[in-house]
Formats: C-alpha cells, structure tokens, sequence
C-alpha cells in the first residue's frame, strides 16, 4: 500500500518539476518583477491608462468579435444540424480548417484576399485601370473581425449544432401540439434547451478572441492594441517589463475568469431527457424561405470561410509585378518561384536567413516538442489516474498554462532566464519547451479519455495470469492507447509548427521559426518577399490541414479537445 | 367528428400508409393496434398536423384541416417517450397548453390544481421532470395533454415505456381517467390486452390500411383474416395443405391453399369425434404449463405440425393424445 503511493508520487516528480521550472517560476517571476517595481518607485511606474486601454479594446474587439461570429455561427449550426444539399459534407470539412490554422497562415491568407496586393484590389485595379488599390481593409478592426469570425465560426457549428442534431424532435413538436406556433416553440423549447451549449460556445469563442495575439499584430496595425499585443510592445519595443508584466497579470485573470465560467457552462443540464445519443435525420429545404436559408447560407460561408484560404494558395502560384529592387523581367502569371525561391540562399537578399533555415528549425523544434509533450502527458496522465481523489488538486495545476496565453509565457520566459532582452541567442532551446507548454494541456486532454477508458479488469486479468506491470502496460495499456498517442504527437507536431505568440519573443533573429521568418516576409516591402511569405504560409496550411485529417481518421469516436 | 379519408405516406420509398381511412364519434374510444413499425405513431402525426401525408385528408366535423396548422387544430398528442420539456418542472409543464390559449391567471392555476390533484401529484408540482420515474412521467404527459381540454386526445403508446406491474395497474387509472373525460380518443398499442382493456372499438392497423373495425367482442369471434388472428393470437392456424396431411378424420372443407383454419386451443377436446365433420387430430404432448383452472399444451402431430391446446388436467411429457375441434367451432379464414 505504502510502496503504490511512493510510486504515484514519483510519476507526479517530471511534469511537476517541469511546470515548476517552466511554467510557474516565469509567473512568479512576473508577479515579483511587477509588485518589487512597483513597491520601489510607489505605483508611478506606469499611467493607469497604459493597462484600462489595451483592457477597454481587447473587451470590445472581443465582445465585438463574438457577437459577430454568433450571427453567422448560429445560422449554420441549424443549417448543417436540419438541411441535406449537394456538397455538405465537403462544405463541413472546408469550414473546420480555419480553426486549426496557424495564426501567420490566417494572416497571409487575409493578405492575399483583401491587401493591397490581394486578389481583391488586383481585379478592381485591372477592372477600372486604376494605379492603386483602392480598398484599404488591412490594419483596420474590420480585418481583426472578418479573422475572428474566420476563426472562430467553426466552434459555434460544432458545439451549438451537434447539440441541435441531437435534440429530440419531439419536444418542439409537443409545444405545437399544445398550442404553440413554431416559432413559439422555437423560443419555448428548442431555444432554451440549446442555450447551454450557446453559452459554452460564446465564452469559448470569447476566450480565443480575448487572447488572440498574431491576427490583431499583424492585421490590426500599429494602432490596435490588445493586451496580448501590448505585453509584446512594451517588452519587446519598449523594454518596460514591469508594464508588460502587469499586463499579463490582468489578461490571466481574465482569461481564468472565463475558463471557469466555460468549465461551469460545460456541465451537463437535462441529459437524455433533453438530447438523443444519435442526431435526428437531414432534410431537404421544402419551402421556398427554407431554400432561399439554404442557399444564402453556402454562400456567406464560402465567401467568408473558404476564400481566404484558397486565395493564399492561388496567390502564391501568380507574380504580378516585379517589385521594387528587383531586376526581375515583368511576368505576370502562373509561376513556381515562390516555392523555388524557398529552398535557395540569396546572398544579396535582405533577410538574414534563407527560408529554408526557417523550415529546417522549425521541425526540429516540431519534433522536440511533439516527443517532449507526449511523454510528460502520458506520465502526467497515468500521475492524474493512480492519485484518485489528490488529482482534483493536481490535475488543475497541470491543465492551468492552458489559461495563460503564449505571450505571457514568452514574457516570463525572458525575465527568468534573458538577464537582458538584446541577449536572445540562449533562448533557442526555449522555444520546444514554451511549445511543449502550449500543447501538453492538449495532449493531456487526448490521452487522459483513452486511459480512463480501458477497463481496470483487463489489467487485473493480465496480472492475474502473471504479467509484470510494465508488461501490463505493453500488453493491455499500449495498444488501446496508441491511437491517442498518435493523435498526441500529431497535435503537438502542429500546434509547434504553427505557434507564433512564445517564439516572436524566444526565436533568434538569425533562427526564425516558420511563423516567425512569415511574420517577417509579410512586413518587409517587395514582392518576393510577399511571395514567399505566400509559398511558405502555403506549405504550411498544408502541413497543419492533413495533419488534422489524420488527427481525424485516428481519433476514436467521440474524444473531442473542446 | 373525426374523419380520415384515405391517407397516403412513404416511408424509405415504401408505402407506410396505403390510402388509410377511419371515423371516429364524439366519447368514443378507439385502440388502433398494430406491429411496430406499422405506421401507427405516424398516423397519429398526421392527425395531429405535426406530419404531413403525401394524400388523402383529415376532417373535422365535415372540415377539412389540410389549411389548419398544429398548433390550432386542438388535439392532444400525448407521445411515446413523453416528450416532457426537460427544462420546466411538473407546474410549468402541465400549464404550457393553458399559457399558450392566453386563459386567465385564475383559471389557469384552479386547472392546473385540478390536474395535478387528479394524478395524485399535487406536492410534485415543483419538481424537474427530470426526477420523476417512468410512472410519474406517463401521468404528468397525459395532465400535460389534458389541461388545454382538447376536443381529440391521442395517446402513442402511453403504457409502453413502463414495465408490466406498472402497466396493469395503470391502465386501470388510464380507463378511469379516458371515461370521465369525455372526449373522443384514439389509443395507439401493440398491446392486444391494453387494446382489449381500453376501447370501445379495435381498428388493425397492417400494410398500411385498416385490416379490420370492430368491438372487441366482433375482432375476437370473427377475426377479419389469418393475419389478425394470429396478431391477436387466436390459436392455431393450420393452412390447408397441414390440415389434409394431419386431420385423422374429416369430411373435406372447401377451401383454397391460401386460407387458414383457426382451431382456438378452448375449444379442443380430448378424446375421439362421433362425428365425421370434426377436425380429428392425434400427437405427443411436448409440454404442459398451469395456467390457473386449465393447462396450455403443446401437442405435436406426427407429420410435426405443432398445435396449442387447453386441457382441464395434467397431461404427462410424451403421452400420446387424440384430439378434435367439432366443425362449428372452427373458422376458414382469408391469409
């Protein structure tokens, strides 16, 4: 008895010992940095509307962003929850990829539909003969809305419309057999018994909003400020850690402050009374209003939710112009160069690094992470499993850097072990250890299902026929575990390549990670730039897609992250 | 009252409802019976405009109601699996039908009192449906269904989700309460016994129209054709053909290969005939269960024909018996 718990205590030792160093060290270091700064100088460090005004604009663009992306959420959760139409389920696989997309990707993708050198202002330019783009839709809060509701559509049809293909269909129809109209029994019935799955749907999306760092960097502007952007300016730009520290005390609060909230909403409410364990069959649109729904929603989602991307991938196959210093012939056209140009050293280019650099460091860091992560949450799930009622204590601390954003970790990252910021060379081996960080609460939450899952009688039954505990493990655990494990290191392998937030401030200049070298390219002027940006946002949205196809194919029915 | 002129409905392709039709009179009560998946809770739908058939109408009164949507066509529609609104307690389930007529708040709350004290639940009134058990639940629907005091009330199985104890007992509350109601209702069951216990009238419901209309007591003498009777389970049916190979004795029945012969296992007697028109039958007892006053047994002939007798005795496990039916208690029925 005495020697099992000295053995769960020692599976809790390496993820512990792990956080500690890497996860709740740096915040502490944040919280001594701000609270001595401001004991010493007596609170005059900083104007109080250096915090209350990045606060004010990250609740508005996110409250803003939600509103947003529920008006065209909650229309397609009922299309694909009710309507059968020719080419929905490859519409259902188009519009979940926005959401595993990586944030540089999403950025690129915006670029090539609405920037000045976009597909949008190319036609209307060629169109009218006009000498410059006339739509100016980039560094402005409409491009941080159409991102987000790019984004985040996808979590409203699948949390609010797996809940409405369920419903059970009588319940509504009762409410017309006792009197009501149908939209009575709309608002009487079907409303209320959704609103559960409504209200995690928002605060989820609200949570991804309030966070989001990369969209409003580089779409917003200079003259947008989250707080997540604002962390980054004041350590990176203006080196003021103490503000930047106390920025990131305020977005966790908040951000722990919804995930509760969304951990409470998550609760079952009525069960099976409420929903069937399968959906309700599809229809086809009968009346003239029902296709008209039907139709104007394809469209909208199209346009909104596949353009962007298939705009990127065009985008980087066609030159239009030789930008300026280049002495390239003026082609326009079909080209492979983009891609070309990837894997080549331009000795006269104005990046430090060849692209391929960029690739190469960021599978390296892929691979660390995707194995690092994967075995600290298998020893972390067996940990949570063993320690019975303890792990109501322990399992939150291992799931809370889900609350903190990577910002915040990158900021602790470089108080804790930077000395000064200018001293970025020692931070490469950082940059799998903040990725393993983002993605263990992930993997956790893949892996901890498919142990709880297999049965403890199979175990008990291998022992009894003589199995020692680590062949119980290859025997029993290992195979009904190794669909999850591979889901694990696919989710991490992608989550690394496409993280942005920790590496923008960890990543070398010389070692940029893929997001990062994107990041760079996009604001550099010249069209090959812009064009590898494109090949490599491309290659990458390529990566990320069949990697959660696979992730898709694999996962055992039912186990889903969110 | 209640017309339903000839109903038609696809169901996958195949057609579930045939060009149904049936009437209903004011404070009738109807059991409509059928196999699962005859089409019945659909029929009901249908009546009730929540469904729409492919052809055919529902009047009322002489009106048609094709115009009529649901939710003003004022039937009851009590369904299978209760359809309780999960996110309402006992109260504010039983008054939804009330609220929706905009009654006022006095009426409302003396019916929904009423309601609640004719189930017995008066202290359940603010509990979640969620909590109640399945008896509970039938009782709170069928109030639910009531409290608008619709002209038409249809119950979908409303027995069916509840194991057999229960069951007995409340179908004998569920008489109670149909009876002082009033009100036409159509009583949907695969349930010969609960059809037989309940209404005033048996409709069969197979292949999609009404095989046969009548009071229990017509249905159970002069069953419309084989495939009722064994719905029913009647008895043996023998087809011709057995009957030629297994009958000792016989004076040759006119009948086509298609028909069946009911031989109802009360009527059988042991022994010999003394007359040449009896249906003679001779074979093993394979099995003998007490049924309370008689036995129900199993004999088997020898051409292994497998018959259902009642017999006042015992009988011993591989005692060979004669048996006949005498010809006037015997019916040639269509298949």
């Amino acid at each position: 008895m005495k020697r099992s718990i000295w053995q769960t205590l020692l599976l809790w030792v390496l993820p512990l010992a792990f956080l500690l160093i890497f996860f709740y060290q740096p915040l502490l270091a944040i919280f001594r940095l701000v609270f001595s700064a401001q004991f010493s100088q007596g609170w005059k460090l900083f104007r109080w509307s250096q915090i209350t005004k990045p606060l004010a604009f990250t609740l508005y663009q996110a409250t803003l962003s939600t509103v947003l992306t529920l008006v065209l959420g909650l229309p397609a959760a009922y299309l694909f929850a009710r309507f059968d139409f020719a080419g929905r389920k490859f519409l259902r696989v188009l519009i979940t990829i926005p959401f595993i997309l990586p944030t540089v990707v999403v950025t690129a993708a915006f670029n090539t539909l609405l920037g000045p050198r976009g597909w949008l202002n190319l036609g209307l330019m060629s169109l009218f003969n006009l000498s410059a783009p006339p739509i100016h839709m980039l560094n402005s809060l409409s491009a941080i809305l159409l991102a987000h509701i790019f984004y985040n559509t996808s979590i409203v049809i699948r949390m609010v419309g797996s809940n409405l293909s369920r419903l059970r269909q009588n319940l509504p129809l009762a409410a017309q057999n006792l009197g009501a109209s149908p939209w009575r029994a709309f608002k009487e019935v079907t409303l209320p018994l959704l609103m559960p799955a409504i209200l995690s749907a928002t605060l989820m999306v609200f949570l991804f909003d309030f966070t989001s760092f990369g969209v409003v960097l580089m779409l917003g502007g200079p003259q947008f400020s989250t707080l997540e952007v604002e962390i980054y300016n004041q350590a990176m730009n203006r080196f003021n850690l103490p503000v930047a520290g106390l920025l990131s005390i305020v977005q966790l609060a908040f951000t722990l402050l919804v995930s509760v909230l969304i951990n409470r909403s998550k609760q079952p409410r009525y069960g099976k009374a409420a929903l069937a364990s399968e959906s309700s069959g599809l229809r086809e649109a009968r009346t003239r209003w029902e296709k008209i729904f039907v139709i104007v929603m394809v469209v909208v989602l199209l346009l909104l939710m596949v353009t962007p991307t298939l705009s990127l991938l065009t985008r980087s196959f066609f030159t239009f112009d030789a930008a300026r210093g280049e002495r390239g012939e003026l082609k326009t056209g079909f080209t492979l160069r983009y891609y070309r140009e990837l894997f080549e050293n331009r000795e006269q280019s104005l990046f430090y690094v060849p692209p391929i650099l960029a690739i190469r460091n960021s599978m390296i860091y892929a691979g660390i992470t995707m194995l690092l992560a994967t075995v600290l949450g298998l020893i972390s799930v067996y940990a949570i499993q063993k320690s019975g009622k303890l792990s109501r204590f322990l399992e939150p601390l291992i799931m809370l850097p889900l609350g903190a954003s990577a910002v915040t970790l990158g900021l602790g990252f470089l108080i804790v072990f930077g000395g000064t910021v200018l001293t970025q060379g020692r931070f490469q081996a950082l940059i799998p250890v903040a990725h393993t960080l983002v993605a263990l609460p992930m993997v956790i939450r893949t892996l901890l299902p498919a142990l709880r899952g297999i049965p403890e009688n199979l175990r008990l039954a291998a022992k009894s026929m003589g199995a020692s505990p680590l062949r119980v493990f290859r025997e029993v655990d290992l195979p009904v575990l190794f669909r999850a494990i591979a889901v694990s290191l696919l989710f991490a392998f992608t989550i690394s390549l496409g993280e942005f937030g920790a590496s923008s401030f960890l990543s070398n200049t010389a070692m940029p990670t893929i997001p990062v070298a994107i990041y760079r390219y996009l604001s550099q002027p010249g069209a090959l730039n812009y064009g590898q940006a494109l090949a490599m946002s491309s290659l990458l949205m390529v990566v990320c897609v069949a990697g959660s196809l696979i992730i898709e194919q694999i996962r055992l029915p039912g186990e889903e992250v969110f | 009252m209640l017309s339903v002129r000839d109903i038609y409905k696809t169901y996958e392709g195949a057609p579930l409802l045939n060009g149904l039709s049936f009437d209903l009179a004011q404070g009738e009560i109807i059991a409509l019976l059928g196999t699962s998946g005859s089409g019945k809770s659909t029929l009901l739908r249908i009546i009730a405009g929540l469904e729409e058939a492919e052809s055919g109408a529902v009047y009322w009164d002489g009106v048609d109601l094709a115009q009529t949507p649901a939710h003003q066509r004022g039937f009851g529609l009590m369904f299978q699996d209760y359809a309780l609104f999960p996110h309402r307690n006992v109260y504010e389930n039983i008054v939804f039908g009330l609220r929706m007529q905009k009654r006022p708040e006095a009426e409302i709350e003396k019916i929904v009192g009423e309601r609640l004290k004719s189930i017995r639940m008066e202290s359940f009134a603010k509990r979640p449906v969620t909590e109640l058990s399945g008896g509970e639940q039938q009782r709170v629907a069928l109030a639910r269904a009531l409290a608008p005091d619709p002209r038409l009330l249809m119950l979908d199985e409303p027995l069916g989700a509840l194991d057999r104890g229960l069951r007995e007992e409340l179908t004998k509350e569920l008489r109670q309460t149909l009876r002082d109601s009033h009100k036409p209702v159509i009583y949907v069951t695969h349930d010969r016994q609960e059809a037989f216990g309940l209404a005033d009238r048996l409709l069969i419901l197979h292949d999609g129209v009404i095989v046969q209309d009548g009071s229990p007591q017509e249905l159970f003498e002069r069953p419309a054709n084989a495939w009722v009777a064994e719905f029913l389970g009647l008895g043996n049916l023998i087809s011709a053909n057995d009957l030629t190979k297994n009958a000792i004795q016989e004076e040759k029945p006119k009948a086509s290969d298609d028909d069946r012969w009911l031989l109802r296992p009360f009527d059988a007697q042991i022994g010999e005939s003394q007359t040449d028109t009896s249906f003679q039958f001779e074979g093993e007892i394979l099995d003998c269960v007490y049924m309370g006053e008689r036995y129900q047994t199993g004999l088997r002939t020898a051409q292994g024909t497998v018959l259902s007798i009642e017999t006042p005795h015992l009988c011993v496990m591989g005692e060979k018996i004669k048996v006949y039916w005498p010809a006037e208690k015997v019916q040639c029925l269509k298949s």
